[in-house]
């Protein structure tokens, strides 16, 4: 239902780099964008896990049984237990997932620890005249970025995923980002893009193919190379030298791919599961789930109870 | 319908989606640790197949080692046999075998130098090296999988859902120490290098 509601929230205003104050930026627009993409990217759930919501949710719930009447308050009771059985869920996730490093990237429904990068041949990535960044909600939302570890790398997608950060991470103290370098948490479903073994005997056989017409082509160096006796032809024996080094060549590269290591891939989880990315530590952030979730249970039973009393 | 009722009805809806909410988590769990069992199954198969490439380069260089390479091939076929039948116990003793078996075949082949010179032994060296790590790696990431299952399915209140609907525990993967210390593969390698 929230991957609906997220579509009605506004997208973000473009914002023309060097159009605005002095230092080219309109910061109105920047914590506008902020606002409403931190609302859209982490969804209703981590607005539920803060205490700004809180106080907000007890007033709004004292006003209804004020203004409105008691037996209302059945309905807050309500959402309170939705947001207690999502919280919890996403703690539970957080503590019963298993981590996988990167060197035998495990795959499935992981959580991965490690780096934000940029990747390869991007530099830069944000507003002008701010830090650099590798998400910036309400700017760079959709484009991939890196998480390492001692071992690997793997590509985050974050399109569909629930992000969740801090502020404070420099002097721009309110700019919710995820910053190159920065700890980084993910949780979802891992897969590893490699070079295919299993129809290697084909591949050569195809690779093999393409090699010698490659060769034929280039009558000069091919007689060059192989023409031993210089009649200026290749011979079936001088052919048969052109065949084994060719087959050496393929073999080689072939074996060199083998070597390379898969890329690694997060762009999402399967059936419903959550894909979470975090900048928060996640002993942190699950311990901000479970009292939420505890709170929005106490709330729930609380709010019934009010809505009972006479 | 009165406020007491619809209470009532409310804190009864309420108490069954946290149950749905346990049995969902217990099964995922369920589904994490088969699923980290299937990661160590891919590795296992892939070093199997690697193997007897190996043993075959091994073969034409050393004559008189002969039942050092029938130890390699006995344990990976007990290795393969027992994958089919998923039996556990004896896929920890026939790999610890196959490691074990492995790590004298390296040390054996130091004495061969055209051996370690030849390009293709070097490749599946490095292949099965690199594979070996990856199993010890993803060995882990099931054992952390299974704790997470087995832990989750003894707690209360979960345990009240896990025996109802017949959760059971996994069973560990575990390595005695002095069979991890005999079969260093790693460092046979570095040495040949």
């Amino acid at each position: 239902m929230w991957m609906w509601l997220r579509t009605l929230l506004p997208e973000p205003e473009q914002v023309a780099p060097f159009a605005g104050d002095a230092d080219g930026i309109n910061w109105y627009n920047v914590a506008q964008n902020q606002r409403f993409a931190v609302l859209r990217k982490g969804g209703l759930m981590n607005l539920a896990s803060t205490w700004r919501f809180a106080l907000f949710w007890g007033a709004g719930c004292f006003f209804l049984a004020q203004q409105v009447g008691r037996e209302w308050l059945l309905l807050p009771a309500l959402a309170s237990l939705w947001f207690a059985l999502g919280l919890y869920r996403r703690y539970r996730l957080i503590v019963d997932t298993p981590t996988s490093r990167l060197s035998s990237s495990a795959q499935g429904y992981v959580e991965l620890s490690g780096t934000a990068a940029l990747p390869d041949g991007e530099s830069s990535r944000g507003l002008p005249h701010l830090p650099v960044t590798v998400w910036l909600p309400g700017y760079v939302e959709d484009q991939p970025f890196l998480l390492e570890d001692a071992f690997g790398r793997c590509l985050l997608y974050p399109q569909a995923a629930e992000i969740v950060t801090r502020t404070g991470d420099n002097h721009l103290f309110l700019l919710h980002a995820i910053y190159p370098g920065q700890t980084l948490y993910a949780l979802g479903e891992l897969r590893t893009q490699r070079h295919a073994h299993s129809n290697v005997s084909q591949e050569r056989r195809e690779r093999l193919a393409v090699l010698l017409a490659d060769w034929k082509r280039d009558d000069h160096t091919l007689l060059q190379n192989f023409d031993a006796d210089g009649n200026g032809q290749i011979d079936p024996d001088e052919w048969q030298n052109v065949l084994a080094a060719a087959q050496q060549w393929v073999d080689a590269d072939i074996r060199e791919q083998q070597r390379l290591p898969g890329t690694h891939v997060m762009s999402g989880a399967q059936a419903g599961q959550l894909f979470l990315i975090t900048n928060i530590p996640p002993e942190q952030l699950a311990r901000r789930y479970q009292w939420a979730a505890w709170l929005h249970t106490l709330a729930w039973w609380g709010l019934m109870a009010a809505a009972h009393i006479r | 319908m009165n406020t007491g009722l619809i209470i009532f009805f409310a804190l009864l809806g309420g108490l069954l989606l946290w149950g749905i909410l346990l049995y969902n988590q217990l099964v995922l769990l369920k589904n994490n640790t088969a699923k980290a069992w299937s990661n160590i199954e891919v590795l296992l198969k892939q070093r199997n197949t690697e193997l007897p490439k190996l043993i075959a380069v091994c073969k034409e260089h050393m004559e008189y080692e002969q039942t050092t390479l029938q130890k390699v091939m006995e344990a990976r076929n007990r290795v393969v046999s027992a994958m089919q039948f998923g039996n556990m116990g004896a896929l920890e003793a026939a790999d610890n075998a196959l490691r074990i078996g492995l790590g004298n075949l390296f040390a054996v082949a130091e004495a061969y130098p055209e051996l370690k010179a030849s390009e293709s032994f070097q490749h599946l060296r490095e292949r099965i090296t690199g594979l070996e790590d990856s199993i010890a790696d993803r060995r882990e990431f099931y054992n952390d999988s299974a704790a997470l299952n087995n832990t989750r399915i003894e707690q209360f209140p979960d345990l009240i859902i896990a025996k109802s609907f017949s959760f059971k525990p996994f069973r560990l993967l575990s390595f005695k120490s002095e069979e991890i210390a005999d079969v260093d593969v790693a460092a046979h390698f570095t040495a040949g290098t």
